[in-house]
């Protein structure tokens, strides 16, 4: 895993899975997905990394959810990830901003510009991944 | 129309999102330069929090270099020198802290998560003392 210049912060390649799940199953399975991520943090990472998890990916999947439904697709695939990876990371930091005080706002610059970048990536790779399972669904139905 | 086919009839990339990649790059670069500037001259203080509450409150001055230990449950033990704090040593499970160096502006941070210890430091000075106490 590259190592990116801001501590904790990740390519969010989990939430490639929540935003594929969102895609193809809608916002249901979206958000079953999230809650079960959030679930897998709390066990591997603790109680805060679970929380942060949870409200984060919740909270992203909902907006990249409304944003599909509602833009009239004038964002593509690379500004739905990047608003679900800014919106992510907004609710990590609702909970981070709880637990460790009003120091993390000076992470927040930081953060965003990280995840304009993974936000770009995860974004394209989702939209690549929706045209491969689609195709291969087509297939099985022949 | 399902979601899916939304995806897939979308274009990869619109006008919209280098707009939105741009505007937040922008604040982000405007938000770091402004949390950068320096008020040089000005003694350092660093305020050490667990759990969001203040627990150690110290100024870097000209005393020689000392390290001070934070916590009872878990050792986290600071580094404070004339120029900046560092966290030497931590009972923690990423050493993210330990991973960070030292700290050398106001404004600047050490976050320990696991152990929920944050390190702050802040410019002393008359007008902002009572933020630097406040938080």
């Amino acid at each position: 895993m590259p190592e990116l210049p801001v501590p904790d912060a990740k390519l969010g390649l989990s939430n490639l899975a929540v935003m594929t799940s969102l895609c193809t199953d809608g916002i249901t399975g979206g958000l079953c997905t999230a809650a079960f991520k959030a679930f897998f943090a709390l066990l591997t990472r603790g109680l805060t990394a679970g929380l942060m998890s949870f409200s984060g990916s919740m909270l992203s999947t909902f907006v990249m959810w409304l944003v599909l439904k509602c833009d009239r697709r004038k964002f593509g695939c690379v500004g739905i990830g990047i608003i679900g990876a800014v919106v992510h990371n907004i609710g990590q930091l609702m909970i981070a901003f709880f637990v460790i005080g009003n120091t993390v706002r000076y992470y927040v610059p930081y953060l965003i510009i990280a995840a304009v970048f993974a936000g770009a990536f995860t974004g394209i790779v989702n939209s690549v991944l929706i045209i491969l399972v689609s195709s291969a669904e087509n297939t099985d139905h022949r | 129309m399902s979601l899916s086919d939304n995806i897939r009839n979308r274009k990869k990339f619109t006008a919209f999102d280098v707009a939105l990649a741009f505007v937040l790059i922008c604040v982000s670069v405007i938000l770091i330069v402004f949390q950068n500037a320096n008020t040089s001259g000005d003694r350092l203080r660093a305020v050490v929090k667990k759990n969001g509450v203040i627990v150690q409150s110290f100024l870097l001055d000209d005393t020689s270099p000392f390290e001070i230990c934070v916590d009872d449950e878990y050792s986290v033990v600071l580094l404070a020198e004339k120029d900046g704090v560092s966290v030497i040593l931590s009972d923690c499970t990423d050493k993210i802290c330990v991973n960070t160096g030292k700290i050398t502006k106001p404004g600047q941070t050490i976050v320990c998560l696991p152990v929920r210890i944050s390190v702050e430091l802040f410019a002393e000075n008359e007008q902002n003392r009572l933020d630097g106490v406040t938080g």
